[in-house]
């Protein structure tokens, strides 16, 4: 049965708490109960922020939790030397290495401010804030650490793509119009394929088009793929098979009955787009 | 079925042509770096997931941030982790029976497959970068004349001869380079044991005491996908040295690997017994390093992976003891490239060939052709935690108390 109001107190039985403190072996680190129990709320409030869960869901969701990850940040956010020096020992090599995917000097730069903001620089209402609070324990801490690396780096150089100044018109050896201007039944073929393409991939799920967009677009091997959606190469590579398989013949399909090409002009359409430089789906597919 | 191929390569291109940027912009907000570990990590619930997968899908930040996440390194600890997260216990329904019956439906199938279980000869894979052969330059373990060479499991029933064994192997079928596959159980006294007894007798290295009682290597799942493979041991020497482990073994027992473990100097097996196939043919090509085999989850102490750089990347595991393995085969096989004391924790490697490494009490060692390894002088016997290689000459270490010193000449000297 639901619960009517959001977690507190009350919800999480103190054996409960009991029993996840010790799995989660917070002694070690000094950190005492009230404080882990803290962490456990707001990981909690975290998760179900929308619906409040049942008692039983509260017990799912905690025990499924990377209780030993969240013992030593919430052990680390508070100061605890020894904490630290477990993390430093740790993670912190690999945080280092994991940085170098980055860049071998704007990684190092990421990972400093990273542990920075980690340790808890700055103040707030006289309490010291560390980056540690913000982690819940859904994942392991390395995992975590990974991302807010990756989304930090992601950031820095989407920041700085903006800065770049805009290409010159006309400069020379780049002519602002075509030498040859496409023919008007070219042209319509291209544009038909496009729109053909972009509606065949709107119609495909979600997880299809990720999967398409990480191959394709950020390159990824194969295997990075996988990782990512937890499938083995062979399960990403038959599955983008099957995908192109299908846009396939939902492109075709609409080239036929809405554009009325013959099977001719279709395999035509289809050599046209695959060679024409100027082809580009990304500004046809508005984001969500 | 060649219209299809076509067909498909056509698509393929188009795809290529089509999605060259992807999506641009972001689509929406952007969850937090935490819901993006978890969908990573496989920790979100199924609702969770289809409610952010049309995001992601449409998402350029997002997508390049699981972009960038999927090449980050992993340790064998968060690897450990993410695969302990969801026990099977805990699935639903039919599934829960899943991995339990798989895996002894597995283990019936290569028990009756790989029976009996061979040692086989050294694994010559051109990729290989580790040493085969001993004529070039010694490995310190060479040099101080340790048994190169692990046996396999086998049967408690006599061992074959060489010329009666029978073509089981890929390699032997193949004929080519792929290390063939055999079971190892991890339990006995074994040969490995022993040589590792006659090392710590040696005066080259000595293990303290932790490492005798360590703990089985790390494996890391992404790296050791198919089963490991065994190290073969030269066809003449084959049934001697299986058959005198066994004789040393008490009770009879089987010969099993067990890579991690150090018995006492006693269990050593007898001098003409266990040595006699790597001392048959000290200098030559079959005498091969020795190859531990990955073991399953780790416990205890944790190793540290260090990828090398390139693309047939070199991976080297630091092990307790100090002791360096280097695997040129994605962690399939490991080859031990160094013992010493102390303890190892990070390693960085710019170029296929060169790794630095550091640990406890100021230790740093580096290789410069990706199999030998030389200790570098470093200034104070400050516990290093972390280490970043640009090159063979230059690199940047990090002390335990946030102290950072650079050297920009192969250690020689070093700046803080």
């Amino acid at each position: 049965m639901r619960g009517s109001r959001a977690p507190d107190a009350a919800d999480i039985a103190p054996a409960l708490v009991r029993r996840l403190y010790d799995r989660a072996g917070a002694a070690r680190w000094g950190l005492a109960e009230a404080d882990f129990e803290a962490s456990l709320r707001r990981s909690l409030a975290h998760r179900f922020r929308e619906a409040p869960p049942s008692v039983r869901e509260i017990e799912e969701y905690l025990g499924g939790l990377h209780l030993a990850d969240l013992a030593l940040a919430c052990a680390c956010a508070r100061g605890s030397e020894a904490a630290w020096e477990h993390f430093v020992r740790d993670f912190r090599p690999a945080l280092l290495a994991a940085a170098s995917a980055a860049g071998p000097d704007a990684g190092r730069e990421l990972a400093d401010s990273l542990y920075a903001d980690l340790f808890g620089t700055e103040e707030r209402d006289g309490v010291r804030r560390s980056l540690f609070d913000y982690f819940h324990g859904r994942c392991s801490l390395g995992r975590w650490l990974r991302a807010v690396l990756a989304q930090r780096a992601v950031d820095r150089v989407r920041a700085s793509r903006r800065l770049e100044p805009l290409p010159e018109p006309d400069t020379p050896g780049e002519p602002s119009v075509p030498a040859e201007p496409p023919g008007v039944d070219r042209s319509r073929r291209m544009a038909a394929v496009r729109a053909a393409l972009a509606a065949a991939l709107q119609r495909l799920p979600a997880r299809d088009r990720l999967r398409l967009s990480l191959y394709y677009a950020r390159e990824l091997k194969l295997a990075a793929v996988g990782r990512v959606l937890g499938e083995s190469e062979a399960t990403v590579s038959r599955k983008l098979a099957r995908c192109r398989a299908g846009l396939r013949r939902d492109v075709e399909r609409r080239l036929r009955e809405r554009h009325g090409m013959n099977d001719a002009q279709v395999a035509d359409a289809f050599e046209l787009a695959c060679t024409d430089p100027a082809f580009d789906l990304a500004r046809a597919l508005p984001p969500e | 079925m060649a219209r299809d191929r076509e067909r498909d390569a056509e698509m393929d291109r188009l795809l290529r042509a089509a999605m060259a940027d992807g999506p641009e912009g972001t689509a929406g907000a952007c969850p937090a770096a935490e819901e993006l570990a978890a969908y990573f990590d496989r920790a979100l619930a199924p609702r969770e997931r289809e409610a952010l997968e049309p995001h992601l899908a449409s998402c350029e930040r997002c997508q390049q941030t699981l972009a960038l996440m999927a090449t980050m390194a992993e340790t064998p600890a968060t690897a450990a982790r993410a695969a302990a997260r969801t026990p099977f216990w805990r699935f639903a329904g039919w599934r829960r029976w899943l991995i339990p019956t798989t895996a002894l439906a597995t283990g019936v199938i290569l028990y009756v497959a790989l029976k009996p279980a061979a040692v086989l000869p050294p694994d010559r894979s051109p990729d290989s970068i580790v040493a085969t052969t001993t004529s070039e330059t010694p490995t310190p373990l060479e040099r101080s004349g340790v048994p190169q060479q692990l046996a396999e499991e086998a049967e408690p029933t006599p061992a074959p001869t060489a010329e009666a064994a029978p073509p089981r192997t890929k390699s032997e079928k193949a004929g080519a380079d792929e290390a063939p596959r055999v079971r190892a159980r991890a339990r006995g006294e074994t040969l490995a044991d022993q040589s590792q007894a006659k090392a710590e007798a040696r005066p080259f290295g000595t293990a303290d005491a932790e490492a005798r009682q360590g703990a089985p290597i790390a494996q890391v799942p992404e790296l050791a996908a198919a089963p490991v493979a065994a190290l073969p041991s030269p066809p003449s020497a084959e049934p001697e040295v299986m058959a005198e482990a066994r004789k040393a073994q008490p009770g009879g027992g089987a010969v099993g690997v067990r890579p991690t473990r150090l018995p006492a100097a006693e269990a050593v097996a007898p001098e003409g017994a266990v040595l006699a196939g790597s001392r048959a043919a000290p200098d030559a090509a079959a005498v091969a390093p020795q190859q531990i085999r990955s073991t399953a989850r780790p416990e205890g102490t944790q190793a540290a992976i260090v990828k090398g750089a390139g693309a047939k990347p070199f991976f080297w595991r630091l092990g307790p003891g100090a002791r360096i393995f280097g695997s040129a085969d994605a962690g399939r096989t490991w080859h031990l490239q160094y013992t010493g004391t102390g303890r190892l924790v990070s390693g960085s490697s710019p170029s296929p060939e060169v790794c630095w490494v550091v640990g406890d009490r100021g230790l740093v060692l580096r290789t410069t052709d990706g199999r030998t390894w030389n200790t570098v002088t470093f200034p104070e016997p400050l516990d290093l935690v972390a280490v970043l290689a640009d090159s063979d000459r230059r690199a940047t270490v990090h002390a335990s108390g946030g102290r950072r010193f650079t050297t920009e000449d192969g250690g020689e000297t070093w700046r803080e």
